[in-house]
């Protein structure tokens, strides 16, 4: 068997053989300091750092749809026909006496000023659709409009091209408009306000339903449990999306109907959850000893029971805003949301998937809105997940 | 190296990986076992006895790497096996038993396909039948009744003290040369832990094999080993024969263990000992001896330097500065008062 | 286990019950006849109209009517198109709804598990970052802007695919990854954390230390075990995809079931409302009681918690 140890690599040592006392040694050893759960919690959120730019852009989501819509100048609702379906980039070409015209998709030609800020709409002189021309004149001069196979052409007298082009932003709708010449950042501000509103209220009805059922259910448990468990089992066999729908042909459109319908169904696994917490924290000492010494029931509920299951029950809430969003936007998408005019994201994607070809910017910026919206909260409860496991604590 | 040894493990060093720095869970630890010995390692929680037995089959978990030191079975180097070669290590040479019954068998696969999947594993032309037939001798053996009967049964169908005795079972099915058996009665009520002892006992005598004993109790360890190892801090402590552990204790630490063992004819009026304190950190393992800072001897030599193994008999070593020769008498005497 | 079975059998018949109870009420309670809209019916048209579909007679008897003709598979004629009955309808949209629904379902079952399998094998690793990444993307992304996305790119910007419709297997390839991608990534999810929690178990090191292969570790203990939640989430998808999705039907005009459910919503066309809401949980209840078979053979266990 092999003698080895430290010896032989060391210097010869003086043996230092006086007696040692514990504290003194117990001292030295307690160099690591302790941290609470939460203390642990927040420095590994803070380390984390999807979900700092998750909270991020949920700060600025959130700003943009409550004070965004004020300021934009223009109302959700108010309607500019002869602007209808502007997209937010414009082509601007300009004639040689200095002269910007837009043309636009629908054969309609605007003048603008430099900037690309559309003043005016010009009419024909002529319009010929069996040739396909249309003919314009400003200043003293005459344009042509041909719209042929090759798609849409604006030229001078001599059907020469205009001598300049360029792309500019469209400084009278920033986002462009709809198919009713209404304002789409406006309406995407203010349907963001409606979305998000709608995801926080149902989140709160679902915290404030879910957590009292599951308690009770919980705390009770025996034959009540039972009981308000069964109750649970069955209405979560129903589909939740036909159950918000039966709902919704009931109550019909409108915002707050979306509401109770959305916060009728979704309370259900919060009540699990809950109940699930519940029932495997209160055979444990602390509760006990609570009941023993007569606190009553609701105040052990709230004051014991309820702080040392939070963790998961906020996870769940976070959780549960983007999946509300997605829902209102569902519903709003397939008619039995939120009631038009007002604007929510789904409405928009709603208003814009008919126009996929001609303006796809209709479609795609409340696509973006929404899936931006949803990745931020999403990954904002993935980490706090994440930062509440205690079996990943280090 | 002599051939009779049956294990040779030669300055053993284990550790892990994690987010927080490497756990030096074993640190040097050096020792062998013969044919047919029975040996008992006894250290409490994070003492590394488990991680030094896991590393011998390389069981570890993903973290784990072995990164010093060899493990020589039958003379040959496990740390350096293929892994084909280590799966027939595994398969019919080293049995294992662990600590919790409750979760060491698959829930959803019958006892008996989970016994006969070890004897089919390297031995393809065994039958259906005849390794049907050897699971059921096997359960026979571990003292299971009605041994057909459960061949057909699920785990959640049996009691913890019945699902260890599947343990020994599958661990014995091929014969294996060592049976390292891990806490195994520690997830048990005490009347089973005696018949799971009894049990350990009479397989040695049947199936001739060294066995391995691992657990926190030197009580158990009087009752069934030859010799003993007690581990702490990821380093061996003090080796000997049972008498010389009991007897001659050289060790503080095994002194601290031996008076945490209930003493029946005591009665009343006693506290059950136990060492204040708990083990020393592995991430940053103290320089000196490891159980200094619960030391009740304690001396300045202890913090900075690790005391070298002082041979006191051809079987008995023990790392303690106390038994160092060079150690004044008086001083001796005064700690001990 | 014949009374766990039974138990269950019972519990579905009396969640049916309770869904079509609750629909025939909501829909009675609805104000206004089903014909009293829109344009206003002289009285004695009305009165015709509610006596042929039987309207005029008590609540009571109608719900007991309503429950019997639907022991019979029969969900009445259509209060919108006149002459047709809600079962013709049904016949005739769902055959598209359920083409796009096994199409999803088969790419469901060839990437979800195998994906989050190789995920949890190689965890922490590339392979795996790059899986759970996507997947989280595809799991959080909805159905309908998913899909808005995909026809911006492959039907107008690229003009490969068409934008509607479902004349030829050109129209099938868009409706089929969106209605798959979701289910695919969460499939995955699932089955990474449910494997990983499968290979830290201790039985998965009694195994190993058995000296089994690879293969036989992974296959025969891991995989069994890690399935068994899987089988909820998939069976609950496959349900749902089977009897047509809202949203993507409506997107790609697909007529199938779910474009008809949402019509008949806006079209008011009650008995057709009523009908799917009744055929959709019942495929879910169904689909449910069919799960919990199929878990009582993966997990033995669970005939034990029941008793």
């Amino acid at each position: 068997m092999s003698e080895k140890h430290d010896e032989k690599n060391h210097e010869p040592f003086i043996k230092d053989w006086t007696y040692v006392q514990k504290e003194e040694l117990n001292a030295e050893s307690t160099t690591g300091k302790t941290i609470s759960y939460w203390q642990d919690v927040r420095r590994r959120l803070r380390k984390n750092k999807l979900a700092g730019g998750s909270i991020v852009v949920i700060i600025l989501i959130l700003l943009a749809s409550t004070v965004g819509q004020t300021l934009t100048g223009k109302s959700y609702d108010a309607q500019q026909l002869s602007l209808r379906n502007m997209p937010p980039v414009i082509e601007i070409q300009t004639a040689e006496d200095g002269t910007n015209f837009y043309i636009h998709q629908d054969l309609k030609v605007f003048l603008t000023d430099q900037h690309g800020f559309i003043t005016d709409e010009i009419p024909p002189v002529s319009a010929s659709l069996a040739d396909k021309l249309f003919t314009y004149e400003y200043k003293g001069k005459t344009y042509n409009l041909s719209f042929s196979g090759e798609g849409i052409k604006f030229e001078d007298e001599n059907r020469q091209p205009l001598p300049e082009k360029r792309k500019i932003w469209n400084k009278n709708y920033l986002l462009g408009t709809d198919s009713i010449g209404r304002d789409l950042l406006t309406r995407l501000l203010y349907g963001g306000r409606v979305s998000l509103l709608v995801a926080f209220l149902v989140t709160i009805c679902t915290l404030v339903i879910g957590v009292m059922y599951g308690g009770i259910s919980g705390y009770y448990g025996a034959n009540l449990d039972i009981v308000m468990m069964r109750l649970v089992e069955i209405l979560m066999a129903i589909p939740s999306t036909i159950y918000i729908i039966l709902l919704m042909v009931y109550f019909g459109q409108g915002i707050y109907n979306i509401l109770i319908a959305m916060a009728l169904t979704s309370w259900l696994g919060m009540a699990q959850l809950v109940r699930g917490q519940v029932l495997s924290l209160k055979e444990q000492e602390f509760i006990l000893a609570a009941k023993t010494v007569g606190v009553s029931p609701l105040k052990i509920i709230l004051t014991h029971l309820l702080p040392n299951c939070i963790g998961p029950i906020v996870v769940s809430a976070t959780l549960s805003i983007p999946g509300a969003i997605a829902t209102e936007a569902f519903m709003s998408f397939i008619g039995l949301g939120v009631k038009p005019p007002m604007p929510s994201w789904g409405i928009l994607s709603n208003e814009g998937i008919g126009a996929i070809r001609s303006s796809p910017y209709q479609i795609l910026l409340p696509s973006i809105a929404i899936s931006l919206t949803m990745f931020a909260f999403n990954f904002l409860g993935d980490s706090l997940r994440d930062a509440m496991d205690p079996r990943q604590r280090k | 190296m002599t051939v009779d040894k049956l294990l040779e493990v030669n300055n053993l060093r284990t550790s892990f990986f994690t987010f927080s720095g490497e756990v030096q869970a074993v640190r040097d630890v050096s020792f062998s076992l013969n044919r047919g010995e029975i040996i008992g390692v006894v250290g409490e929680s994070g003492s590394g006895k488990s991680v030094t037995f896991l590393s011998v089959t390389r069981l570890l978990s993903e973290s784990g790497k072995i990164v010093g030191g060899n493990i020589l079975f039958e003379g040959e180097d496990v740390t350096q096996m293929p892994t084909l070669k280590l799966r027939k290590l595994r398969n019919n040479q080293i049995g294992m038993v662990f600590q919790e019954p409750m979760t060491s068998l698959n829930p959803t696969l019958r006892v008996g396909t989970q016994i006969i999947e070890r004897i089919k594993a390297f031995n393809k032309r065994i039958s259906n039948r005849e390794a049907s037939k050897r699971a059921e001798q096997l359960l026979e053996m571990v003292r299971i009744p009605e041994a057909r009967k459960h061949l057909n049964s699920y785990p959640y169908e049996m009691s913890g003290g019945m699902r260890q005795r599947v343990m020994f079972a599958m661990a014995i099915a091929c014969n294996p040369k060592l049976l390292i058996a891990d806490e195994p009665t520690t997830a048990l009520d005490v009347t089973i832990q005696k018949q799971i002892l009894k049990l350990i006992g009479s397989l040695r005598d049947e199936i001739n094999t060294s066995i391995i004993l691992i657990t926190h109790d030197l009580g158990v360890v009087a009752e069934t080993c030859e010799r003993v190892v007690v581990m702490y801090g990821g380093m061996i402590m003090e080796e000997g024969l049972v008498d010389e552990i009991f007897y001659e204790t050289a060790h503080q630490y095994t002194v601290g263990l031996k008076k945490s063992i209930p003493d029946v004819n005591k009665v009343g009026g006693t506290r059950l000992f136990s060492i204040s304190g708990s083990p020393p950190s592995l991430i940053d393992p103290p320089k000196g001896c490891p159980f200094t800072a619960r030391c009740d001897k304690a001396m300045r030599v202890c913090v900075n330097h690790c005391p070298p193994y002082f041979q006191l008999s051809p079987t008995h070593r023990s790392m303690c500065w106390l038994l160092d020769p060079e150690m004044p008498s008086n001083l001796a005497v005064e700690s001990v008062q | 286990m014949l009374k766990y079975i039974s138990k269950r059998f019972a519990m579905m018949v009396i969640t049916m019950f309770i869904i079509i109870t609750a629909t025939f009420f909501l829909m009675r309670a609805i104000p206004g006849g089903p014909f009293s809209f829109d344009r206003a019916l002289p009285p004695s048209v009305e009165e015709a109209l509610n006596a042929k579909y039987n309207l005029d007679k008590p609540l009571i008897e109608q719900y007991f009517d309503y429950l019997l003709s639907i022991l019979r598979f029969d969900f009445g004629p259509s209060y919108v198109y006149f002459g047709r009955t809600v079962n013709e309808m049904i016949a005739d949209g769902w055959p598209d709804s359920a083409k796009l629904g096994i199409a999803s379902s088969i790419l469901i079952l060839i990437f979800g598990v195998p994906l989050g399998i190789v995920a949890a094998l190689n965890q922490n690793k590339r392979p795996d970052r790059a899986i759970m990444v996507i997947s989280t993307i595809g799991v959080v992304i909805p159905s309908f802007v998913l899909a808005t996305f995909l026809l911006y790119f492959f039907s107008v910007k690229l003009e490969i695919l068409p934008t509607f419709g479902v004349d030829s297997w050109k129209g099938y390839i868009l409706p089929t990854i969106c209605l798959a991608v979701g289910p695919i990534c969460g499939i995955t999810r699932l089955s990474r954390s449910s494997m990983l929690d499968t290979l830290s178990q201790d039985y998965m090191r009694t195994a190993e230390s058995k000296g089994l292969s690879r293969s036989r570790i992974i296959v025969v203990h891991g995989l069994r075990n890690s399935l068994i939640p899987v089988v909820t989430s998939l069976g609950m998808t496959f349900a749902a995809l089977l009897t047509g999705t809202f949203v993507i039907e409506k997107i790609f005009a697909v007529p199938g079931l779910g474009r008809y459910f949402v019509s008949s919503i806006t079209n008011r066309d009650y008995t057709a409302v009523m009908a799917l809401t009744i055929l959709s949980s019942a495929i879910m209840v169904v689909a449910v009681f069919i799960i919990d078979i199929i878990y009582m053979l993966l997990d033995p266990r669970i005939k034990l918690y029941d008793k």
